[in-house]
């Protein structure tokens, strides 16, 4: 896996270039506008990450850019800016991701891992209908949960909580992104209302279970592993 | 309002022209009149009967043989009750004239010459309808300058409610000239506005720079702390991760707050589905309120209000947090609906917490702020600055009641 980075901040970029290769991936790193759209596009990079504010080229430039040249890559925006405002346009402008700095280095990990895999999953799309980890199944259809043989009654929220955490099994998945993805509102909760929910969850599909299904990591998120 | 006022100035200038016409017309008659009686009564006492010209009087006698009027065939008008008026045909010059029955002599026209008087009345005449004219035409031109002038301002006050309205701040008086006082003052407005964009650009711009330039080195300390963790796995540095999020935090909240109050972004503004934004907060509070055994109930209407969905999430979650977090156990909280008077729609969120003292009711929504009561609770004190941001945002009003026990909060919309 190939990542750029393309960021104007030495620190930041050092520590995000180490915190990547020690996860396993190959890393590139531009500290211009210009150097990095002229990597983007000569080199195959599987993600790439940009800072907005660039020196030489702004880093919305340089995806408007790479997508009317048909570049697909995932893209993860990273932006002192954090109004929603900001956020509506990096998206618009190409992004498949906003991060506000500061951020968590394994908030951008999970992040550019769940975009990793969507661009390996573009070569070999699946289409389960049914998820599993364990013996937990989940079934898209009929939206029924079963345990070991054992139906679970789930309400809505707790469904799509478990349907969000066993598609990105493997993956650590943050807090923020249950948030934007499981309620679909970009807010931040003044209290930790999404712990609450996943031990409800837990409550309903782990207990009276030797092993649990959902792992928390700590200062990272939650992860379903495979 | 510049109809009316052409109305009663054209008003005012009839009744005006009228008057003077009138007046005119009636001392005329009346000193013509007293001045035929002067005449008879010198007649009667100089014992003058002969028929005649006595320029510039005139006098003959009728009686029922014969009629002077009749023999030359003259046109009779009436100047007022008793006087008449004719030409008459000898000399062709007009003469007012009474007829007075004397004892003797039968009727006694006695006539006296206006005609130079009747010229003049004529001239008077024509001027008084001349200047009606003129008066008119300064009440029509009037008319005219004071629609341009109404028509202006309104379009001034129209173009300013919507840059209050929009919040965009780059819009401006629509003038091409500047050669009316109107035109001048949009001229000076859009000056005005010039100034307060400027203004609010150079506070986005520090606003940003702030988050860019100090938020990023906070970040990296952040970062190092974060790298030392992981490193060592000492557990000391975990307080230390947690002091700086917190920092971060509360700075990001702040310059959140200040974003909203200054830039009015309204650009991912939409309809939205009020009840279902509550109902989602509802739903995503009911774990929380569940373990602490506090009971929700909701009485939600369809209503649609224009606004950002994930800001009016933001607001109402942190109202119910709040709500949450003062309701003791066992406690419950009530969020009801209702369209006003004025078709607002209200969302009303009850508690049974300890509401908020009286003198503290000014401040809850300053910065910062944190009452008597909520000082051992988590948070900062910027929830509700927040709200009250994106309430305004939303053209919205907040109100604070205290019930009998806990606490009304009222939004409107």
């Amino acid at each position: 896996m190939r990542i750029l980075v393309i960021e104007d901040d030495p620190s930041v970029a050092k520590y995000i270039a180490k915190g990547m290769k020690e996860s396993g991936f190959n890393v590139d790193h531009a500290d211009n506008g210009k150097d990095g759209l002229f990597l983007a596009t000569t080199e195959q990079y599987d993600v790439l990450i940009i800072d907005r504010m660039l020196p030489e080229l702004d880093g919305l430039k340089i995806i408007t850019t790479l997508r009317a040249t048909g570049d697909e890559t995932p893209t993860i925006i990273l932006s002192a800016l954090s109004e929603v405002d900001d956020r509506v346009k990096g998206l618009r402008a190409g992004g498949d991701d906003y991060l506000t700095k500061p951020f968590a280095f394994q908030e951008l990990l999970a992040r550019v891992e769940v975009l990793a895999k969507r661009s390996a999953r573009n070569t070999g799309q699946n289409n389960n209908t049914t998820l599993t980890s364990d013996d937990l199944e989940l079934d898209l259809l009929s939206r029924n949960v079963r345990r070991g043989g054992k139906a679970i009654e789930l309400q809505a929220t707790e469904f799509k909580l478990l349907e969000y955490l066993l598609r990105h099994k493997g993956q650590v998945v943050t807090r923020t992104m249950l948030l934007e993805n499981v309620w679909d509102y970009h807010f931040d909760p003044q209290t930790n209302v999404i712990d609450v929910h996943i031990s409800r969850l837990r409550a309903k599909i782990d207990k009276n279970f030797a092993n649990p299904i959902i792992k928390t990591k700590r200062g990272a998120g939650y992860i379903v592993e495979v | 309002m510049a109809l009316l006022f052409t109305i009663l100035c054209g008003a005012v200038a009839l009744c005006l022209g009228f008057f003077i016409n009138f007046f005119a017309k009636g001392h005329f008659a009346h000193s013509t009149e007293a001045l035929l009686d002067t005449r008879y009564s010198y007649i009667l006492q100089r014992e003058l009967y002969q028929e005649g010209i006595d320029d510039p009087f005139l006098q003959f006698n009728l009686t029922d043989q014969k009629n002077i009027f009749e023999q030359l065939n003259i046109d009779v008008g009436r100047l007022t009750e008793g006087v008449i008026l004719f030409n008459y045909p000898q000399n062709q010059q007009r003469y007012a004239a009474k007829i007075y029955n004397h004892l003797e002599h039968g009727k006694i026209v006695v006539a006296y010459n206006i005609t130079a008087i009747a010229k003049d009345f004529r001239l008077m005449q024509i001027m008084g309808i001349c200047s009606i004219v003129f008066v008119m035409i300064v009440v029509f031109v009037s008319y005219i300058i004071s629609i341009f002038v109404v028509s202006g301002t309104n379009k001034i006050a129209l173009t300013a409610q919507d840059i209050i309205n929009t919040g965009d701040l780059s819009r401006r008086l629509d003038f091409h000239s500047r050669w009316d006082d109107l035109s001048n003052m949009a001229g000076v407005l859009n000056l005005l506005f010039d100034r307060i964009e400027d203004l609010m650009i150079g506070v986005r711009r520090v606003s940003d720079n702030i988050a860019h330039d100090l938020r990023t080195p906070l970040t990296r300390m952040r970062n190092h702390i974060e790298g030392l963790y992981a490193q060592t796995g000492d557990p000391s540095y975990e307080p230390l991760l947690e002091e700086a999020d917190h920092i971060l935090n509360t700075f990001t909240a702040l310059l959140r707050i200040t974003r909203i109050e200054t830039e009015q972004q309204r650009s991912n503004f939409a309809p939205v589905a009020v009840d279902e934004v509550i109902s989602d907060v509802i739903s995503f509070y009911a774990p929380l309120a569940e373990e602490k055994k506090v009971a929700i109930s909701s009485e939600l209407y369809p209503a649609q209000i224009h606004g950002d969905k994930d800001l009016l999430f933001q607001a109402f979650a942190n109202l119910v947090d709040n709500a949450v977090k003062f309701t003791p156990q066992y406690g419950a909280i009530n969020i009801s609906m209702d369209i006003n008077s004025e078709e607002h729609v209200q969302i009303i969120i009850e508690d049974s917490g300890c509401g908020i003292a009286e003198n503290e009711m000014q401040n809850v929504f300053d910065r910062f702020y944190r009452g008597e009561k909520s000082r051992h609770t988590p948070g900062v004190g910027l929830g509700m600055s927040l709200v009250k941001a994106v309430i305004a945002l939303h053209s919205g009003d907040i109100k604070l009641e205290n019930m009998s026990t806990g606490l009304r909060i009222i939004t409107i919309f």
